[in-house]
């Protein structure tokens, strides 16, 4: 699909979500009274997009929105008449984000505006039969609180397919991995729907009082969540950043760890692992050659291939760097991968043999201070020689994953490589 | 004889501060509570005082203020409540702590924990006094509780930073700063405790979630957040030891320096994002070495160019960005011909330079007074004489040239 058939189909997509909210918003204007009194109507819908845009990061690539929770905390705050459309209402006016009207984009606000209208619309009139018809009691609570938390499942699971089908029409290459951890989201989102319901009853039942400690506790939790995020990119920046300080040392190396990695992940998800898996792969590959910045300064870009003895100390500077990195809580499961035993009696983990397999394919197709680089298909040759090492599954996963892409890497064909390997042992020999 | 006369004394003190609190307790108790409200209470204190909020690796907050802040509230301030328990439990919480977690964990956490209790109780006693009500719905006791409880968290930050076990080797000033940041873990428990107290009547058991759900949100993103912080602390420190493992400088340089440089940044009075930017500064400012892997490197290179190199590494984290800068100067002398000192050398930079000279001397065998007399005699023009001055007290106060 090129990209102009993309655009229309967007256009389309958005302009129907669009008008499906706005029936859905005029339909409950309709049959709704208008939410009161307005402050505390304004007051929720403040925080519903607050807390719509300021979505944080709970856990490793777990983000949630704590939207919902507003939304059914006014459900049970306004009365039956009027409390679908305040939630909608909510809704309606958390769609226009700041970067949106920064980059003047408008499919995806308008989209958003359909998305998020009837995922709480739906959710709302999932709620709407558990709410209290005369006063709140404190008998009313189980009902309700459990009616929250159905309702919030639904609105989830909505939301989340309807994202995933504007995504699946805008970006048709992109991977829905993200969202492998729905069970976590829903469960998340049922509880925060609930606890929604549970702060609107001690709001009728105790007073406005209670709302200040309620916000004030979410608000460090919240807080706590943002700089966890900002901490974890923090440090992927600052290893990220070692890396290439590795690189810088070697120009031969230059983009091996960022393409091992991409090697890594294809390769990764296409056998299947689940996403701790391929987050220890992803550190693994990031740093499965930090080593070398102890290396002995003769060695790092020698010309040829090294002797027993360079190589022996060569490794054991390796050795001592990555039991530094070991001690390193969340970096041991991958120094664990990249320091595997060559032993063959003992089975490789598949981090480590997915590791070791891109490895290999990046080495045989990048030019070396000893050596030009071979073809592509040279290299696959090479690598189904060396099933027996990596295992088959992982030699034909990543083969795949890489013919399948777009781009070629190696020389361009065995011809080439021989002429090069020629003309760089023929310098060799008069050097 | 001299050595062991503080010792004997501080243990003297400890036992006191154990024992008497115990006896006024139980006096209490016998007199005042009979009956299952105070045992309860009091087995509440020491489960409180045994558990504890997230906050640094090298520290422990326990819970006590949240049951004191519970009490309080629910007994409209009482004293003898709130106080009477806490006597006997938070002692006995002590010595668990002792026997589980050692004795300077102990020591570090006793008093400063239970003095901020009593603050808490006596501040919102008194504030009750001014307020019209006692009930917990009332916005004034409320607002009084939150007084109270930040004059409470204030005594323990000034009792910590006074009665703290590391207060022989760190800066009084550098432990309260330490202690502050916990703010947000006192915060959560008070907030959650008010919570509770306010809506445990007119919602009986439901008040346990509406409170507890909060706290555990904010829990879960503490610890998290801690656990972020503290592998990435071990990450830093990993990676600035590489020159280490390289054999280019002496082990444990870099950790030695960063403890050193942040001593005495606290000393002069440094705030605590500077002190945490200059501990990593210290910790990777031998890094550009590994540069000198590279064979276009060669044998003509200057500590300039280390530093720079340096620089250029850690400043590929955009998070780095401003230790970057202090690592970039570390090896600028403070003022240049004509000076009063160079504006663009901060006081980092400088700490870095000065903890990393003294220990590379007392590494390769120089006497510490030696080794602070090369910094004196470079205080001139290399080194900041304020900070060498710092530097001096900071060792002196260690006993460094005692020996």
């Amino acid at each position: 699909m090129n990209s102009k058939q993309i655009d229309r189909r967007t256009a389309i997509l958005a302009a129907v979500s669009a008008g499906a909210g706005a029936v859905v918003v005029v339909v409950l204007f309709i049959l709704q009274s208008d939410p009161q009194p307005l402050w505390l109507w304004g007051t929720f819908a403040v925080a519903f997009v607050i807390l719509e845009f300021w979505s944080v990061e709970v856990n490793d690539r777990l983000f949630i929105s704590s939207s919902i929770m507003v939304a059914f905390c006014g459900m049970v705050v306004f009365d039956r008449e009027s409390a679908v459309l305040a939630v909608t209402l909510m809704a309606a006016v958390a769609v226009l984000h700041p970067e949106d009207l920064r980059l003047r984009r408008w499919r995806q606000p308008a989209y958003n505006f359909g998305q998020l209208v009837l995922s709480t619309a739906v959710g709302a009139l999932v709620l709407y039969p558990f709410l209290p018809v005369d006063s709140l009691l404190i008998s009313d609570l189980p009902v309700l609180v459990g009616g929250a938390a159905l309702a919030s499942l639904v609105y989830n699971w909505l939301n989340f397919r309807l994202v995933a089908l504007y995504v699946k029409v805008a970006y048709p290459d992109r991977s829905l991995r993200p969202w492998s951890r729905m069970l976590a989201n829903h469960l998340v989102h049922a509880v925060l729907g609930a606890y929604g319901a549970l702060i609107g009853a001690a709001y009728l039942l105790v007073g406005p009082v209670a709302l200040p400690m309620v916000v004030g506790t979410f608000l460090i939790g919240h807080s706590g969540f943002a700089v966890y995020s900002r901490m974890r990119q923090a440090h992927e920046d600052t290893v990220s950043g070692f890396v290439k300080a590795v690189e810088a040392l070697d120009p031969y190396t230059k983009g091996h760890t960022e393409r091992v990695a991409q090697f890594c992940g294809m390769a990764g998800e296409r056998l299947g692992l689940d996403p701790d898996q391929l987050e220890v792969l992803r550190w693994a590959a990031l740093i499965h050659d930090v080593g070398k910045l102890a290396a002995p300064p003769d060695l790092i870009g020698k010309e040829g291939l090294l002797g027993a003895e360079e190589s022996a100390r060569l490794e054991r500077r390796v050795r001592v760097v990555e039991e530094l990195l070991g001690r390193v809580e969340f970096l041991a499961s991958a120094v664990a991968a990249i320091s595997t035993s060559e032993d063959v009696e003992i089975p490789r983990p598949i981090i480590d043999r997915i590791l070791g397999a891109a490895d290999d394919f990046d080495l045989m197709t990048s030019t070396r201070s000893y050596r030009s680089a071979r073809s592509q298909s040279a290299a696959f040759e090479q690598l189904r020689a060396d099933e027996s090492r990596h295992g088959a599954d992982v030699v034909s996963s990543l083969i795949e994953a890489i013919a399948t892409g777009e781009v070629v890497y190696g020389s361009p064909d065995e011809e080439t490589f021989a002429e090069v390997e020629r003309l760089v042992q023929e310098r060799s020999r008069r050097a | 004889m001299c050595k062991k006369g503080p010792v004997v004394r501080s243990r003297m003190v400890s036992v006191v501060l154990v024992v008497v609190p115990l006896l006024v307790g139980g006096a209490t108790g016998i007199v005042w509570w009979p009956g299952v409200v105070f045992p309860a209470l009091v087995v509440s204190y020491v489960a409180a005082y045994v558990v504890t909020t997230p906050t640094a690796p090298d520290r422990r907050v326990s819970l006590s203020m949240g049951v004191a802040g519970a009490i309080a509230l629910m007994s409209g301030g009482s004293l003898s409540l709130v106080l009477g328990p806490a006597a006997i439990a938070l002692p006995l919480g002590r010595l668990i702590v002792h026997v589980r977690h050692g004795p300077r964990v102990a020591r570090d956490m006793f008093p400063a924990e239970p003095i901020g209790v009593l603050v808490f109780a006596l501040g919102f006693a008194a504030g009750l006094l001014l307020v019209p009500s006692i009930s917990p719905h009332h916005p004034a006791v409320l607002t009084v509780f939150g007084l109270a409880a930040l004059l409470g968290f204030v005594a323990t930050v000034f009792a910590r930073s006074l009665l703290s076990e590391q207060r022989r080797v760190v800066a009084r000033r550098l432990i309260a700063l330490r202690t502050l940041e916990d703010w947000s873990s006192y915060a959560i428990v008070y907030s959650s405790v008010a919570l509770f107290a306010v809506t445990a009547e007119p919602m009986g058991g439901w008040a346990v979630p509406l409170a507890g759900l909060p706290y555990v949100f904010s829990y879960v993103s503490l610890h998290r957040l801690q656990g972020t912080r503290r592998t990435y602390d071990q990450t830093i420190r990993a990676l600035g030891a590489i020159p280490e493992a390289a054999g280019q400088v002496a082990n444990g340089h870099s950790a030695r320096t960063a403890e050193l440089a942040v001593a005495t940044g606290a000393e002069i009075g440094l705030g605590a994002s500077e002190l945490g930017r200059l501990e990593y500064a210290a910790l990777l400012h031998d890094i550009g070495r590994i540069a000198l892997a590279n064979p276009t490197v060669g044998r003509d290179y200057s500590f300039s160019d280390v530093a720079g190199w340096s620089a250029a590494i850690i400043g590929e984290a955009k998070y780095l960005e401003k230790v970057a800068a202090i690592v970039a100067r570390q090896h600028a002398p403070y003022r240049n011909e004509g000076e009063v000192r160079d504006p663009n050398v901060s006081r980092s930079s400088q700490l870095v330079r000065i903890a990393a000279r003294y220990d590379s001397d007392v590494a390769e065998g120089t006497v510490p007074v030696e080794a602070m007399e090369v910094l004196h005699q470079g205080a001139a023009y290399d080194y900041d004489p304020d900070l060498v001055t710092a530097l001096r007290r900071v060792l002196e106060r260690r006993g460094t040239f005692a020996a």
